[in-house]
This record gives C-alpha cells, sequence and structure tokens, in this order.
C-alpha cells in the first residue's frame, strides 16, 4: 500500500540560505506523523512546500498520489491546514467563519448552516456561535480555527505547531479533538516543538534540525535512543561532588554532569548531575535517602523527562 | 491472493475518493472565479459594517471637508468668480476614494498578518477570489462615498448639469480612480505586511498628491514654480476631468480622456508591480 504522503528528498532555499536539504517524510493513512524540531528547523517551511504555499526547489512531494508541484490545485482540494496563526476573520462571528468556508468549499448554503452547526457543538463553542472571533480567547480561537481546516473532511490535515502558545487545558482538548479527528480516518502531519506533544499524539515521528531528517522512528524507538527520565540533582556545595559520584556509583547508578555539554561550564554546572532514573520517582526517593543519610546537602532535585534539548543533544551532539 | 485483493482493494479506495474530492473542488474557471470572488466581497463588507471608522469615513468625513473648505472658501473663489461648491465637489469625491484605497490596503496588511491569506491560498478557490473580493468590496465602499457626498451635496446648492452621458463618465473615473488606489496601496500592504506599518506609513503621498493639486484651489493660485507639478499631475487632471463633466462643458471630453490616460497607466503598472509582489507572497515568510 502506498503511504498516502510521500515526500522526497524536499528541497528549498530563500536566496542564499538553504532552509530544506533534502527531506524525505512519509505517513500511512490514518495515521499521525509528528514532525519534530526547534525554531527555525525548516518545520514550518516543509509544510508550506506541502500545502502548496511554497513551490520547493527540488524533490518531490505527492498527497495520494497528486505530485503537489505540477499538480496543486488538485492537492488543495484534498488537504486541510491550521497554521501557526489562528487564521479566521475577526470581524465575523464564530457561525459565519464556518459557513464562510462552507461555501468556499463548495457546500451549499444550508449545507454549510448546518456543518457549522455540527463543528460548532464538536468544538464546544456553540454558545459563543454568534460573538465575533475577536471577543475569543486564544484557546477558543484556536478551536475555531482547526474547525474551520475541517469544514470539508480533508484526506490529510496539516498542524503547524497546534498548541504554541495555547494554555495546559486548552492544550488537552486541542490533543483530544486530534485524537478524535484520527479515529475519523483522517492522515494528520503535525509539527511541533514540545517532545510530549509528539508522545502523546503521533505514531510516528521525524526530527527535523537544519532542514534535514536527522531521525524517525516511533516514540518509543526515539526515547530508546535519547533515554528516558531522569534525576536532575543540584548540590549545595560543590566541594560534595566527588562525595556524591561515589555514593551513585555504590548505589550503581549512572551519572552525568549537566551543563558540560556546551563545552562551556555554566554555573551550575559544576554542581549539577543527571541521573538516569528508569524507576522514577522510586530512584529519586532512594537518592534523597541516601544522601541524606550521608550527610549531603541537595540544594534542588528534580524529576525530569527528555526535553527536546536532551533529544537533540542526544541525535546531533549539540543542543537547539 | 485475497490479500493482495484487500490491499489493492483499499489502495483503490484512496485513489477513487481522492479522484471524487479533486473532481468536487476545482478551482479554475471562471464561473468558480466569479462565485469565490463574491463570497470574499460579502465577508468583507461585512468587517466593513462592523467598523465604526468605515461609517465616519464614508459619511461624516466627506461632510466636514465639504462643509469645512466650502465655508471657508466660498467669499473668496467668489472674487475669483468661482462657484467654490461645483469646484470642490471633485476633489472631495476623490479624497473619500483615495481613503477607501488606504482602507484595503490595512485590510489587506490585516489578512496577510493573520494568517487569513495564507488559509485561503491553500484552499480549493479561485486564485483571484482574494483580491477580486477586496477590490469589489472597496469599490463598493467607493461608490457609497459618492453618493453619500452628492446627498450632502444637492441641498447645499450642488448641482450636476452635465447630463446622463456625462454622469456615466463621471462614474467612469470614480470607479478607475478608486480601482487604482486600491491597487498602488495594496503594493504597501504586501511590501510591509503589518496593519500598524501601513496605517503609519500609507498617509505619506497624501500631501503631494491631494493637496497639491487643483482641487481645492486653481493652479493660478500656486506659486509658479509650482505650477508645473500641479497642472499635470494625476489629481488634478482627474479633477479638471470631474468638473467638466459636473458643469456639461465643451471640453470634458478631452479631459475625461488625459483622466483615464493617467489612472489607467497607473493602474497597469501599479497592478503589474502587485501581481508580482502577490506571487512572492509565499516566499520571505
Amino acid at each position: 500500500m502506498d503511504p498516502i504522503l510521500e515526500v522526497k528528498n524536499l528541497t528549498k532555499r530563500f536566496g542564499e540560505t538553504v532552509v530544506l536539504r533534502g527531506v524525505n517524510l512519509s505517513a500511512e493513512r490514518g495515521t499521525v506523523l509528528g514532525v519534530l524540531g526547534p525554531n527555525g528547523a525548516g518545520k514550518t517551511t516543509a509544510i508550506n512546500c506541502l500545502t502548496t504555499l511554497l513551490v520547493p526547489d527540488g524533490g518531490e512531494a505527492r498527497i495520494a498520489g497528486y505530485d503537489v508541484v505540477s499538480d496543486p490545485a488538485a492537492v488543495r482540494s484534498l488537504i486541510g491546514l491550521t497554521g501557526q496563526f489562528a487564521a479566521v476573520d475577526e470581524a465575523l462571528t464564530a457561525r459565519e467563519n464556518l459557513v464562510l468556508f462552507g461555501r468556499l468549499l463548495r457546500l451549499k448554503r444550508n449545507a454549510a448552516k448546518r456543518r457549522a452547526d455540527e463543528l460548532l457543538a464538536q468544538f464546544e463553542l456553540s454558545e459563543a456561535a454568534n460573538r465575533p472571533v475577536k471577543t475569543f480567547s486564544g484557546g477558543m480561537r484556536r478551536r475555531l480555527d482547526l474547525a474551520a481546516s475541517i469544514v470539508v473532511l480533508p484526506l490529510v490535515l496539516f498542524l503547524d505547531e497546534p498548541t504554541t502558545g495555547l494554555d495546559p487545558r486548552s492544550r488537552q482538548q486541542l490533543w483530544a479533538v486530534v485524537k478524535d479527528l484520527k479515529a475519523q480516518g483522517i492522515t494528520i502531519v503535525l509539527t511541533t516543538q514540545y517532545l510530549e506533544e509528539a508522545d502523546a499524539l503521533a505514531d510516528q515521528i521525524v526530527v527535523i534540525d537544519r532542514g534535514q531528517v536527522i531521525a524517525e522512528g516511533t516514540v518509543d524507538e526515539l526515547k530508546d535512543r535519547v533515554g528516558g527520565r531522569f534525576c536532575e540533582l543540584r548540590l549545595e556545595r560543590a566541594v560534595d561532588l566527588e562525595r556524591v559520584k561515589r555514593v551513585l556509583d555504590q548505589m550503581g547508578l549512572d551519572y552525568a554532569q549537566v551543563g558540560a555539554r556546551d563545552g562551556e561550564r555554566t554555573e551550575g554546572s559544576a554542581k549539577t548531575l543527571a541521573v538516569p532514573a528508569a524507576e522514577g520517582a522510586k530512584t529519586l526517593t532512594e537518592i534523597v535517602l541516601k544522601l541524606e543519610s550521608e550527610g549531603i546537602d541537595l540544594a534542588d532535585i528534580s524529576l525530569r523527562r527528555p526535553s527536546l534539548d536532551d533529544v537533540f543533544f542526544a541525535l546531533t551532539g549539540h543542543t537547539t | 491472493m485475497s490479500q493482495s485483493k484487500v490491499e489493492r482493494g483499499f489502495d483503490s479506495d484512496v485513489r477513487g475518493l481522492a479522484r471524487e474530492m479533486v473532481a468536487q473542488r476545482r478551482e479554475t474557471g471562471v464561473r468558480r472565479a466569479v462565485e469565490d470572488s463574491l463570497l470574499i466581497t460579502g465577508r468583507n463588507l461585512i468587517r466593513l459594517k462592523r467598523n465604526p471608522i468605515v461609517i465616519v469615513a464614508i459619511a461624516i468625513f466627506p461632510m466636514v471637508f465639504l462643509l469645512g473648505f466650502w465655508i471657508v472658501g466660498q467669499k473668496l473663489f467668489a472674487a475669483q468668480g468661482i462657484n467654490y461648491l461645483q469646484y470642490l465637489l471633485p476633489v472631495v469625491n476623490l479624497q473619500a476614494l483615495y481613503f477607501a484605497g488606504l482602507g484595503s490596503a490595512i485590510m489587506l496588511a490585516k489578512d496577510i498578518e493573520t494568517g487569513m491569506m495564507q488559509r485561503c491560498r491553500a484552499m480549493p478557490i479561485s486564485r483571484v477570489a482574494v483580491v477580486a473580493g477586496l477590490v469589489l468590496a472597496y469599490v463598493v465602499r467607493g461608490l457609497l462615498a459618492t453618493m453619500v457626498l452628492m446627498a450632502i451635496a444637492y441641498p447645499l446648492g450642488f448641482r450636476f448639469n452635465g447630463g446622463p452621458i456625462a454622469a456615466l463618465g463621471y462614474l467612469i473615473l470614480v470607479l478607475t480612480f478608486t480601482a487604482t488606489c486600491i491597487t498602488g496601496y495594496s503594493i504597501l500592504a504586501l511590501k510591509l505586511r503589518s496593519p500598524t506599518l501601513v496605517d503609519a506609513v500609507a498617509i505619506i503621498p497624501y500631501t503631494p498628491l491631494v493637496l497639491m493639486s487643483n482641487g481645492f484651489s486653481p493652479t493660478e493660485n500656486f506659486p509658479a514654480w509650482l505650477q508645473p507639478v500641479v497642472r499635470y499631475q494625476p489629481v488634478s487632471v482627474t479633477c479638471d476631468a470631474l468638473r467638466a463633466l459636473v458643469s456639461g462643458s465643451e471640453g470634458s471630453l478631452v479631459f475625461f480622456g488625459a483622466s483615464l490616460l493617467w489612472l489607467g497607466g497607473l493602474l497597469v503598472i501599479l497592478g503589474l508591480w502587485s501581481v508580482r509582489l502577490y506571487r512572492r507572497l509565499g516566499s520571505a515568510d
């Protein structure tokens, strides 16, 4: 079975700068593809190429077999896009926005109205349906934005950093909607800076840095490469460092000095250690108890998940 | 055997579905262009209707300018043998259209900044819809402003003496002038891409174009070194034409032609420039 999205060697230059250097992507129908990368990695540029907003300089991209360069009109009729900025009309009400998009997508007036009501209910915007969008909160605007891109269900939906700037509750709501859409059979391509978002939503992840794919696989595969959760210890006194290291050795735990990765000594790096914590809080508790019994003071201890920085460091040897 | 049949079946399901979707949403063709443009025009008109500044711009500004200048200048210009109300109306009209052009640039910049433009470009709608919808909505605004102005001026004593053909000519110049202003200002919007920036910069051409024209005062009243500029610049030429059409005078066809030449030429040049900038919207985001 051919993947519904196939991207080979996608290249894009802006003047002298090469933003995409041969990106390869693919997505099977009904799955969520997460594109993970820091700012400036080229995620938005890649999405813009795939949604026909930009013409790539090289490579090939097909959606359901239609080429984005030679058949952009066809591609546009198969996709939905929710860009980085909530692109809905502020002066219009929520309902007016959805009806407008419905009619632009060839729904007859009554069908457009019915679909608008359906979406307003699905996205919990029915109460605010007749208020102008400029009165909406960021989360509501985002929901409307997402609703607008599925007025007619697309084959492939592109979400460009959909939860950036949202509060945690709105973020959870959006995640629920995305899962719902996936259940309806829509293929979703999602770009994000947040590992937990990719973790929560994506079946496959592609990590992009500086215009290239540096890793791909399932979330679990990626995390295995990076390492799981870890404890970060910050000592009260730098002199205790060697003692702590010996204690950890005795406990049979690995550790790494944090901050040394940049090659520079940051102020805290002489006092901060990262300890892989396969058993999570249990490991943390053990460390705390042991260090206390040794009389070593900790300024801070926390249980952390790998951040995007950690992912990048593991994959590229440099931070974002 | 049955496995591959199922796989092929699923595959052809996607292809069939895709074909159907593509067929349903063709974006080319005149009918699409008209339908989509009208939908966007409708949207823009709603935006205009709900913006209080627009009401002020259409109704109050022209009235204030007309009354203000007329009251101040009436006696002065009567001494030069000029009926100032008849003289003044065209430039107040053009000014209202000029501000319509300025407004359209702000709306366009808003659409670019908010990502609405991007959304429309990624949708299977006619490629001309967004721009055509903008131009049409603002031409409607320009026409409304013209009608309001006429309605205000008539009770004051203004008369259109040119007859129906001249009235048509007046309308043509009004429409062309509006379109030229919109197109010219769209260049600003496409370059600056921010409504606040456009707002700040947009007023700059106003002084040389509108104030240094013969709209408010005959060319002869300007200092000699400025007169050639004043006499031949497009706003002056258009005012001459509009005044001639209003009074139904003999030379109105010549004036009309000159104005149309100026405005038409500008429209073409600015239009080509604007289209080129529009095409480059994809890059440098």
